[in-house]
């Protein structure tokens, strides 16, 4: 390193370690958004979020667009059906007791509708609760790419916040395709013949959503909570999984809970301390079934909202078995399962190109005015002005 | 059975796609080193609210994450560096106070000697040599000097090639140079690189 460089770097200002508490408090506001945004592919949310916080998160490091893409086609979503297993759509077998059977090579399709809190930092602090419909296919063995589309509903207000403009954007439909790689999934794979391997007695289960949460820092009650969301488990492990929660530290009991469909089921819930909340997963009381979740706020000063307030209410209206996947042309492709050049340590991408000359302020005068004046933000490539309607063209540059 | 800490961060943030909550073991990752960056160069307190900055609009950028690269750092220093600069106001006010502190040390001869001075009593001198430098000059230069990253990865946090990398750095230590009073204070050598 050269001289003056290694003046700076052995010059480095002592700093204390990132206190605790402030850590958890980053990662406790990490983690909500995570949640706000469960399953979202890139949704127009997504980009409204991204939009307030500006060139922030405008294309920084050379990175390349590699989501799949996110036009709207307009198309209305079925009504939902208030029905936990669905009549066929397309080629379902029901078995005796109203089960699904899913075979090899199928889809099951979960159709929600859900409401949760959006957050957005920047310029504009803002805050609401963003309602979807939402459809989720994904093969039963993880053999083929699955399929997702989310519907905007009408949006409503964060207690004590006004709607943000960008909330406003919420009509249309966005399509977006699920990459399927169950090999780098592993054990947080979701798909149908995955989840039949899962222990159908409830401590083993215990035992699979402590390993998962430990993966994910997260705890047992939440990892259940991903593993029945926009799923289908076959009824032995989904009565094991029921009595696993049952069984976590904390989890209570409640009948007659409703979800957002308006029907009534058997709640397992537990505070959520940092959220200020309860978090609730509702259930079929005879098959198990998951119907939907609802976060109701118990403790005004961490939520930020009254005691009461519904944060979060979802249902999950439909689950059914088809043949094949509707025509999206407009999903694009996901890359998150493309292959990956192992590149060592620098980027291939990169090359020493010659050197441009950028204004250089020759020589004599080390300009003290010029500090504030020149901007590091990359100047984005593609900021779409409006993120509604923004086409992406998904490319690779890597 | 995959565990998520076993992971890449690459593979990390396309799983944290589809199931978003994975995207929390990057944060366990790298919170700590983003944090002493961010502290550096903003101060202890502003620089919690900045991590968390960088991480929710690390992870609300997420889908624009470049998969080819295993390595998040130069992609969250790159946002880290655009979050600083947005508190850029309270940079210049810490580095002002730095440099600042220097008039008032008179130094005894000892401290003046260059061979003892040490790294800690050249601060306010540093500080006032980054107040010369432009905003894009000190982000490059501090990244490399606090960040330890290499030049490759300074490239990819700011999005500029390599080569601009080592022109600029070559002209800014010219600067620094100048700065700290014309001759390199630890030890006389030709200006070269």
């Amino acid at each position: 390193m050269d001289d003056e460089i290694r003046m700076f770097a052995e010059g480095r200002p002592d700093v204390p370690p990132y206190p605790r508490e402030a850590r958890e408090a980053a990662r406790r506001r990490l983690l909500e958004e995570t949640r706000a945004r469960r399953g979202f592919r890139l949704p127009r949310l997504g980009w409204q979020a991204a939009g307030a916080f500006g060139l922030t998160v405008a294309l920084v490091g050379g990175v390349a667009f590699t989501l799949s893409s996110t036009q709207r086609d307009g198309t209305a979503a079925r009504p939902a059906g208030a029905v936990t297993v669905a009549p066929p759509t397309e080629a379902v077998t029901v078995e005796a007791g109203g089960e699904l059977d899913p075979k090899p090579g199928q889809f099951v399709l979960v159709e929600s509708e859900t409401m949760y809190p959006s957050y957005s930092f920047g310029e504009q602090e803002s805050r609401h609760l963003y309602r979807t419909k939402r459809q989720l296919w994904r093969s039963v063995d993880a053999s083929a790419d699955g399929l997702m589309s989310i519907e905007g509903m009408e949006p409503r207000q964060f207690p004590g916040w006004p709607l943000p403009e960008h909330a406003q954007k919420w009509k249309g439909t966005d399509w977006h395709s699920l990459a399927s790689c169950p090999d780098t999934l592993g054990a947080f794979r979701n798909d149908y013949a995955f989840l039949s391997t899962l222990p159908d007695d409830p401590e083993r289960m215990k035992d699979f959503l402590a390993q998962r949460a430990k993966n994910t820092n997260d705890d047992a009650f939440r990892a259940a909570a991903d593993l029945i969301r926009e799923t289908y488990v076959p009824k032995a492990q989904r009565a094991a999984l029921f009595a696993a929660m049952k069984g976590l530290p904390g989890v209570e009991v409640a009948e007659g809970v409703e979800d957002a469909a308006g029907r009534k089921g058997t709640a397992l819930g537990r505070a959520a301390p940092e959220q200020g909340t309860v978090e609730q997963l509702i259930f079929d009381p005879e098959t198990f079934a998951f119907m939907g979740e609802r976060g109701t706020v118990v403790d005004e000063k961490a939520a930020g909202a009254p005691v009461g307030t519904l944060l979060s209410l979802t249902a999950q209206t439909a689950v059914s078995v088809v043949d094949t996947l509707p025509d999206a042309p407009t999903a694009g492709h996901d890359s998150a399962c493309d292959p990956k050049p192992t590149p060592t340590g620098t980027a291939p991408g990169v090359e020493p190109t010659p050197i441009p000359s950028p204004p250089a302020k020759s020589g004599r005068s080390a300009d003290p005015s010029a500090p504030e004046s020149v901007e590091p933000t990359p100047v984005p490539t593609e900021t779409p002005s409006d993120p509604a309607t923004a086409t992406v063209v998904p490319t690779r540059t890597g | 059975m995959v565990m998520a800490q076993a992971l890449d961060d690459a593979t990390l943030v396309g799983q944290s796609m589809s199931e978003p909550e994975m995207f929390a073991t990057l944060f366990d990752r790298h919170a700590d080193e983003i944090f002493r960056y961010a502290a550096r160069r903003l101060g202890p307190e502003l620089a919690e609210d900045a991590v968390g900055e960088v991480f929710l609009a690390a992870f609300r950028g997420r889908a624009r994450y470049d998969r080819t690269r295993p390595d998040a750092r130069p992609w969250l220093y790159g946002i880290a560096t655009n979050v600083v600069a947005q508190h850029r106001r309270a940079e210049r006010r810490r580095t002002q106070a730095m440099a600042r502190l220097a008039p008032d040390r008179p130094g005894s001869f000892d401290e003046r000697s260059a061979d003892r001075v040490t790294a800690e009593q050249l601060q306010p001198r540093l500080a006032k040599a980054l107040t010369r430098l432009s905003a894009a000059e000190r982000d490059l230069l501090l990244l490399v000097a606090w960040a330890d990253l290499t030049y490759e990865d300074v490239a990819l946090a700011l999005d500029i090639p390599v080569g601009t990398v080592r022109s600029r750095l070559h002209r800014l230590r010219t600067k620094v140079r100048r700065a700290l009073g014309g001759i390199d204070p630890f030890r006389e050598e030709p200006e070269h690189g």
